[in-house]
């Protein structure tokens, strides 16, 4: 059986008869910690984040009690994160087992990096174009290149630019490049870009 | 009884919830089907369309790809051993290994049907405890909330035994950025440092999208192989499979009632019951040696099991207002967007509604299991798709899903941080789940305990001397350390052990 149910199933599922997903120990102690440490953080901030309340309604009322309980309990109940991180530290090649926490985010803020590319670029090309454009991207980013693939990727992009723009009708704001036509050709394609 | 019937079939007597319904089947038939796509990847695709409909077609077509998802999910577990959803992972135990001595079709059936039995069965506990849940609930006060609230998450974090102090971290996280923007009594603003994108709070649709929806997309858009393609299903087996679920019916009856009950404890759902309804199953089989190997009952009893949760998941949602999981917390936002506020008033108010959901969740099994028999051929080819085509086309739509709700760009930005967050937990299995939880129940419960508060003039006692409020409290604690204590037995048999 499972032990880890958190996980996305993938092929290398397939290839293990338990469905077992191994989570480094150092790794998961080190992403625990990073929230851990943002939890700290923010608890810390408390004091001018918040501010106080009216005295004669109660502590349990001020608006700095309900942050404070919450991150009180996480960082209490999460404080074996920094503690295990800690011990773990003497151990050799500790190093390498952190970095590996963040193996393959690299390629996720890429991705991450271009959907803000794509969110800038809705306002000034559109839904539309943007889509195209950012669809492709990410089959180039992610391997699939050349043959049927741009193919594929235009193909899907026009089902969804179908399905969302043209038939639901979900609104985007106007592309600012549609400023420099006449207005009856800014009407007419703002209601599909 | 008949009212009400009428009733519900009146109210889905319109082109858009049948549509709503056919779509939303689809949809969580395919979302099923492709591995590595989760339910909660459709209601992100879904949730556009269904924020343009009316409130009943707008949540069946969510709940289409929550229930759809389920059945679909089945056959690549059967077929290509990779499980079409996380829930689907004990599906691959007997059907796979049924599906290899050459009765895919027989196997893809059990698993329809009984997916169908539990799925009625469902239902029928979800129509009888909705209103039994909320008319105890309409004796609650804030107090009894708020205990109502500490059991559930209690209940949410003993859940993710595996990783409770992850659960505990992410739980207190999510509760924090609730607190995030205006706040009362005092009308002051926490933790938005003159921000004013940050006054309205971390928004919760763009938080479910980005850890479930767009950090799975990352997952797809890296993972180079491709699923292998199905053998062929040939056409025996078809009725034999339909119809056999009935052989094991003392199996139907245990998984489909711990299908139920684990249904209504938060966090605990699917996951929870198909494991304790396989393990038992297997010992009470008479052949338990098959267990693995291809065994039907296996199969009925994973089936089953996940099947009876899908709708009894709504009942803590419907009578109280706290989701059983991360879809239903989604769900839970939908509710609000169209006003309809969760709660024992729900049934008073909107009985129309909820008799429509009842009758539509009838009808969207039917739909499902319908469309599986005559379609499955062509649905099996879908396992195979590409998963760095699936994780693209999820990223643009998971786009649309959190821009086109309040055409805010920090939405998409708060969903890209989720995402980023979303995908780094993942990978180092810190449970997401919490801290979704955290973030709906967190505001709730500060607000249940503001009231109680100022009902007892500040004295925290007023738990211990309400009985029902007291009974909650005692429930938690003894969980906890019925928990700890198996826990600490588990480590001192294992240490002796090895």
């Amino acid at each position: 059986m499972t032990t880890h149910i958190d996980h996305a199933p993938s092929i290398a599922d397939a290839e293990n008869p338990g469905f077992e997903e191994e989570i480094e120990v150092t790794a998961s102690a080190t992403s625990g910690t990073i929230l851990w440490g943002f939890a700290l953080v923010a608890l810390l901030l408390l004091p001018i984040a918040t501010r106080e309340g009216r005295r004669d309604l109660g502590m349990f009322q001020e608006p700095w009690f309900w942050p404070m309980t919450a991150l009180g309990f996480g960082l209490i109940g999460g404080a074996m994160f920094p503690i295990l991180l800690v011990r773990l530290s003497r151990d050799p090649g500790f190093g390498r087992r952190v970095l590996a926490a963040f193996e393959g985010m690299g390629k996720s803020l890429q991705y991450g990096a271009a959907f803000l590319v794509y969110l800038v670029a809705v306002n000034y090309l559109g839904f539309t174009i943007s889509s195209i454009l950012f669809m492709q991207a990410l089959y180039l980013m992610s391997g699939l290149r050349g043959g049927r693939w741009p193919w594929v990727a235009l193909a899907v992009t026009f089902a969804i630019v179908l399905a969302f723009r043209v038939g639901l009708d979900i609104w985007f704001p106007v592309p600012v490049f549609l400023q420099f036509f006449p207005a009856s050709v800014g009407n007419f394609m703002g209601g599909y870009l | 009884m008949i009212d009400s019937i009428l009733l519900g079939f009146s109210e889905i007597a319109h082109w858009q919830v049948i549509l709503a319904l056919f779509i939303g089947a689809i949809a969580g038939i395919l979302v099923g089907a492709v591995p590595g796509m989760e339910p909660a990847g459709a209601m992100a695709i879904a949730l556009p369309f269904s924020l343009t409909m009316d409130p009943l077609p707008g949540i069946i077509l969510l709940l289409g790809c929550y229930g759809g998802a389920w059945y679909g999910g089945a056959i690549p577990a059967i077929l290509i051993r990779v499980p079409g959803t996380p829930v689907n992972v004990l599906t691959t135990y007997d059907g796979y290994p049924l599906a290899k001595k050459g009765q895919p079709m027989r196997a893809l059936s059990l698993a329809y049907s009984s997916s169908f039995v539990g799925g009625i069965i469902s239902i029928v506990a979800l129509i009888f405890l909705a209103p039994v849940m909320a008319q105890v609930a309409e004796r609650f006060g804030p107090p009894e909330y708020a205990m109502v609230m500490v059991l559930a998450t209690v209940s949410v974090i003993l859940a993710h035994h595996h990783n409770i102090p992850g659960a505990i971290l992410t739980f207190g996280i999510g509760a924090f950025l609730a607190t995030v923007g205006f706040e009362s009594p005092h009308n002051t603003l926490r933790y938005t440092f003159d921000q004013t994108w940050l006054v309205g709070g971390v928004p919760m649709v763009p938080m479910v999208i980005g850890l479930f929806a767009m950090s799975q997309a990352f997952v797809l858009l890296e993972t180079k192989t491709s699923p292998p393609a199905p053998a062929d299903l040939g056409a025996t087996g078809r009725f034999h499979g339909l119809l056999e679920v009935f052989k094991y019916r003392a199996t139907v009856i245990r998984s489909s009632a711990l299908g139920v009950v684990m249904g209504l404890l938060p966090g605990v759902g699917e996951f929870g019951a198909q494991f304790l309804s396989y393990s038992l199953a297997r010992r009470f089989s008479k052949k338990p040696e098959e267990f693995g190997k291809g065994s039907p009952e296996g199969l009925v009893a994973s089936e089953v099991s996940i099947s009876a949760c899908t709708s009894t998941v709504l009942v803590p949602l419907l009578a109280l207002g706290i989701p059983a999981d991360p879809l239903m917390a989604m769900l839970l936002a939908v509710f609000m967007i169209h006003n309809i506020i969760p709660g024992p008033q729900l049934f008073a108010e909107h009985a129309d509604f909820i008799s429509g959901l009842y009758i539509s969740l009838f009808i969207l099994n039917i739909f499902v299991v319908v469309l599986l028999l005559a379609f499955t051929k062509q649905v099996v080819r879908l396992s195979s798709i590409t998963p760095r085509a699936i994780g693209a086309a999820i990223l643009v739509l998971g786009f649309i899903g959190t821009y086109t709700q309040n055409f805010r760009v920090s939405d998409a930005l708060f969903t890209l941080v989720f995402a980023i967050l979303g995908r780094f937990m993942l990978k180092n299995g810190i449970p997401a789940f919490p801290m979704v939880v955290g973030l709906v129940l967190g505001p709730m419960l500060e607000q249940r305990l503001k009231q109680s508060m100022s009902i007892s003039g500040g004295d925290p006692t007023i738990f211990l001397t309400r009985p029902l409020a007291a009974t909650f409290l005692v429930f938690a604690i003894v969980a906890v350390t019925a928990f700890a204590w198996s826990h600490y037995y588990e480590r001192k048999n294992l240490n002796e052990a090895g």
